[in-house]
């Protein structure tokens, strides 16, 4: 029975696109769904149009239609609108941004689950281009609205969903190390992932570049960016190289760039790379587990473990609180504690790049004293960027038995 | 060896009652100091659908519910379900819980007004008088009696004790009277004459040890010079110097406030 299956959306949320990508369970890669009707492509611009005088809204190719005939008003730029959070005012109406990215994000959920036949989204994945937390905030409470718990939500890259998309592919397109090049016709970026082998663990780490490209002419800018591609891949080898971005629609015959940057490798075209990978990186995080042994040192990531020491059936034990690799935003934890008889807290911090490490400790003498395992403490490690957190270690009492004094102490960590 | 003990369940957002103690828990660790503390006051319905449901739905411990229902479903007794609980929570040590074992072993092997006594003597140090009041009494109307006058003497006293910090004095001295004509006791003696003076009633002629009651006096003396020592009398003098000030509006609010708090206080001790 189809609804017994779970499905993962996958979305691609970037200021000018949104592209959609599903994963049901059984299936081995996500498939890509098409947004726009009437063009029949998988990707519509993050705009939303809405019908003058009425509180009805429109999306993809529809919408656009309903604007071109004059029956809509149209809204630009929702992600940038998200970020600055200001109400938007139209015709005689304010609305906040946040309500229309969820109607463009429903609508996209709709289409999902119309071409699977499954009753509700499992999981969902989005990523972005600007891993923001004001916009990374807004993201998830818009998906809280729309009913998913936050243990279902996966924010991440660009960067993190071409690993997962490379490293889902066969070995031999990555064995090498693969590059990723994004050309949106103005700006080129590119990433490199390659990995190396750290105590029994494969460290997947990921180079990456920008470049605004001056030209305009395509004899130009083919020039512009074979010149870019020579300097990137010169002596540099790969297994395979993905092209992704508007600028290789736009601009179809780029050939001494194809020549330089293509020689000697698998390539690959395509516009739905973020999408999927942002499917199979939610597979990962909330079923998988074919990367234990992997650690992802890519950009917004994490790249050290904290471990705190604990008491587990009256033995020593260190805790893992952290994960080295795990996306700074996802990595906000809350642990609580009862105080058996100790005098601090230690929270190590083990970067595994050349950096010392870091023991915090916060010492208890400044909650009240009670009774023995009488006082429970919540430690919240919140990240603001892959490099800083703030320790919150606050008294939270012991139920009826002893009410919480609220007493809090912080730490800022910068890694 | 001391250190931090990671909490692996969640925390309730509604906490649970516990009808026969009287108290709100929110967490594992909170139930399972309860079941520790409060042992004699469970009764075999403790660990009940509603418990499970919220261990199920609350704390969000499946496995726990899970294995809770299966040995409910098993007719296990509560010997059996709450050790299992102190078991898989990781808040009592195995010794700890070993020892609570013996105890609830020894517990079954007593007569049924020993086991009552043990009960109502947890309500009477819980400080829940009016329910150790109700557990003498259960004691005391039992159709069979089986244990010596000093047992019932002692009930008696106990009984007589928490009417006295209940300060309803007159049953106190009444309670005391039986116990000390049962089982012979000095000290309860000695309770009889405090608790008659404080219900300004006369001591019986018959009890009346002229050097005892007069060192029961002293002693009455002296607890109320140390009571004015204390910051609860402190913190009253100071309320009544305001309106001796003519400071009425705080010498209201701070009379309220204390007047709630007694209230309080003494609607806990009455359960």
């Amino acid at each position: 029975m189809a609804d017994e299956k779970k499905l993962i959306i996958g979305i691609d949320l970037s200021t000018d696109f949104i592209q959609a990508s599903y994963l049901v369970s059984g299936m081995e890669e996500p498939e890509s769904v098409i947004l726009g009707f009437a063009s029949q492509t998988y990707h519509i611009r993050t705009e939303a149009y809405k019908k003058k005088g009425e509180n009805k809204w429109a999306f993809g190719d529809t919408g656009r239609k309903y604007f071109d005939d004059g029956e809509y008003l149209r809204v630009e730029d929702i992600v940038t609108k998200v970020m600055g959070e200001e109400p938007i005012q139209i015709e005689e109406e304010q609305y906040m941004p946040a309500d229309i990215l969820e109607g463009l994000f429903r609508y996209v959920e709709r289409e999902c689950i119309r071409v699977t036949d499954i009753e509700k989204a499992d999981k969902v994945a989005i990523c972005v281009d600007n891993f923001s937390k004001k916009l990374l905030d807004s993201i998830c409470s818009v998906l809280e609205r729309m009913g998913f718990d936050k243990g279902d939500i996966l924010l991440l890259n660009r960067t993190e969903s071409f690993v997962y998309y490379s490293l889902n592919a066969k070995e031999e397109l990555y064995q090498r190390g693969v590059a990723l090049c994004d050309f949106d016709g103005k700006r080129f970026a590119y990433s490199y992932m390659n990995y190396t082998n750290l105590e029994n663990k494969t460290v997947v780490m990921v180079d990456s570049q920008k470049e605004r490209i001056k030209a305009t002419q395509e004899q130009e800018v083919d020039k512009e960016l074979a010149g870019i591609a020579e300097k990137i891949f010169h002596n540099v080898s790969m297994s395979a190289i993905y092209l992704t971005g508007e600028g290789f629609e736009k601009y179809q015959h780029l050939e001494e760039f194809i020549k330089t940057a293509c020689n000697r490798k698998r390539a690959f075209i395509g516009q739905n790379l973020y999408a999927k990978g942002a499917s199979l990186g939610a597979f990962e995080y909330f079923y998988g587990g074919n990367y234990k042994n992997r650690i992802l040192a890519c950009e917004d990531r994490i790249l050290a473990d904290f471990d705190i020491d604990i008491m587990e059936r009256e033995k020593p034990k260190v805790y893992r609180a952290i994960r080295v690799g795990t996306n700074w935003y996802m990595a906000g934890k809350k642990l609580r504690f009862i105080v058996d008889d100790a005098k601090e807290i230690v929270i190590h911090v083990k970067p595994i790049e050349k950096k010392p490490d870091q023991d915090i400790v916060i010492s208890l003498d400044e909650f009240p004293k009670r009774p023995n395992r009488m006082t429970k403490l919540m430690l919240e490690i919140d990240f603001s960027s892959a490099s800083v957190c703030r320790i919150a270690l606050k008294d939270m009492g012991f139920g009826d038995f002893y009410k919480s004094t609220d007493k809090t102490i912080y730490r800022d960590i910068r890694l | 060896m001391g250190g931090l003990i990671l909490c692996r369940s969640e925390e309730a957002q509604k906490p649970y009652y516990i009808s026969c103690l009287g108290i709100y828990v929110y967490s594992l660790e909170e139930l399972c100091y309860s079941i520790y503390n409060n042992i004699y006051l469970l009764g075999n319905d403790f660990v009940d659908e509603q418990l499970i449901e919220f261990i199920r739905n609350d704390t969000k411990d499946k496995w726990l519910a899970d294995e809770l229902t299966f040995l409910k479903e098993k007719k296990a007794g509560l010997r059996e379900l709450v050790i299992t609980i102190l078991l898989y929570v990781d808040y009592y040590t195995k010794n700890e819980v070993d020892e609570l074992r013996t105890l609830i072993d020894n517990l079954s092997a007593l007569g049924t007004e020993e086991r009552l006594k043990r009960r109502a003597d947890n309500f009477l140090v819980n400080k829940k008088y009016d329910s150790a009041i109700k557990n003498y009494a259960d004691i005391l109307n039992q159709k069979e009696h089986s244990m010596k006058d000093d047992f019932y003497g002692n009930v008696f006293h106990n009984t007589g004790v928490a009417y006295g910090r209940m300060f309803l004095f007159e049953q106190a001295a009444e309670c005391f009277k039986m116990a000390y004509q049962l089982n012979n006791k000095e000290e309860s003696l000695k309770e009889y004459y405090m608790a008659a003076a404080l219900a300004g009633i006369k001591v019986l002629d018959e009890l009346n040890d002229e050097e005892l009651r007069n060192s029961s006096m002293g002693e009455m003396d002296e607890i109320s010079r140390k009571i004015m020592d204390s910051e609860d009398y402190i913190e009253v003098a100071q309320i009544g110097r305001l309106r001796s000030e003519g400071n009425f509006a705080e010498y209201s609010a701070r009379l309220k406030q204390i007047f709630d708090k007694w209230k309080a206080d003494y609607v806990a001790v009455s359960r």
